[in-house]
């Protein structure tokens, strides 16, 4: 017969602390492979190739924008109206021909 | 019959099954976990500490070499109370302490632990019992509340009997004087 003790404690505290006892010597009993050296490298190779093919997709995106948008401009020039046009190269300066002769 | 069982118990134990653990847990874990409750007095100490006494129990299975019900109560015990006793080295203030600075805490420590609806002169035992130095709280601890034989106690903490018997006379006497004095 045990002693009474004085001490608070929740119903079922101490049927849970077993389970958790019994449950951590089998967590014990099956460990957890810890992870070789070759797990690491490979972990890191992994990762490094993940971060250059991203960095190279994206890098392939931006050029491909940059293209598109020169080609868009381009097209748009030769279907804009004149005045546009002149607009635009309202401030060429223009030189007398002589002036262009060496 | 009992003793037969104990005895097959032993044996299961050190070829080493998880089944075995748990009953073992079933035998023993009630007693263990109060045990380590009124050393370190925090439920949630208690608790991971009595984990780790049955995980080290586990993995130091293979040493057991007794193969009676009394050496695996006191193997058990003196895994618990080895890890207790290195918990409450980790609560000291600094390293040249004595283990035994740490009682103002424990006893701070039960006025929140305490059962409310207890016995008020239970609670004043126990006050008293953690008021105590601790090779004399363990000594009277397993005597009075496990009711162990001194022998057995022996077994645990590695101390003569005669040393035993005298730390838990100066234990009583001490415990005796400080009720007392309380009630004056």
């Amino acid at each position: 017969m045990m002693k009474q003790m004085p001490y608070r404690i929740e119903e079922g505290a101490i049927e849970r602390a077993k389970y958790r006892a019994k449950m951590a010597v089998r967590e014990a009993a099956n460990p957890t492979p810890a992870p070789t050296h070759r797990h690491y490298a490979l972990r890191w190779v992994f990762s490094t190739l993940t971060i250059a093919a991203t960095l190279a997709l994206a890098l392939f995106f931006y050029i491909d924008s940059q293209k598109m948008d020169f080609e868009a401009f381009v097209a748009e020039m030769h279907q804009a109206p004149l005045d546009v046009v002149n607009d635009m190269t309202a401030d060429v300066i223009y030189y007398a021909e002589e002036e262009n002769q060496l | 019959m009992q003793r037969e069982q104990s005895a097959n118990v032993a044996t299961d134990l050190r070829e080493g099954g998880v089944g075995c653990f748990d009953l073992l847990i079933e035998q023993y874990g009630d007693r263990l976990y109060w045990h380590l409750r009124r050393i370190v007095v925090q439920h949630e100490e208690a608790e991971d500490l009595l984990q780790d006494t049955f995980v080290r129990a586990y993995l130091l299975r293979e040493q057991f070499r007794g193969d009676t019900e009394s050496s695996l109560k006191a193997w058990l015990y003196k895994i618990a109370t080895s890890l207790a006793l290195k918990a409450l080295q980790r609560r000291k203030r600094n390293i040249f302490a004595s283990i035994d600075s740490v009682r103002g805490d424990l006893i701070a420590t039960y006025e929140h632990e305490s059962d409310p609806s207890a016995d008020e002169t239970l609670v004043r035992l126990q006050r008293a019992i953690l008021a105590l130095p601790t090779k004399q709280r363990l000594v009277f601890n397993m005597r009075y509340y496990d009711e162990l034989p001194f022998e057995q106690i022996s077994e645990i903490t590695g101390d003569s009997v005669s040393t035993l018997k005298t730390n838990y006379h100066y234990a009583t006497k001490r415990i005796k004087e400080q009720i007392t004095t309380i009630e004056l």
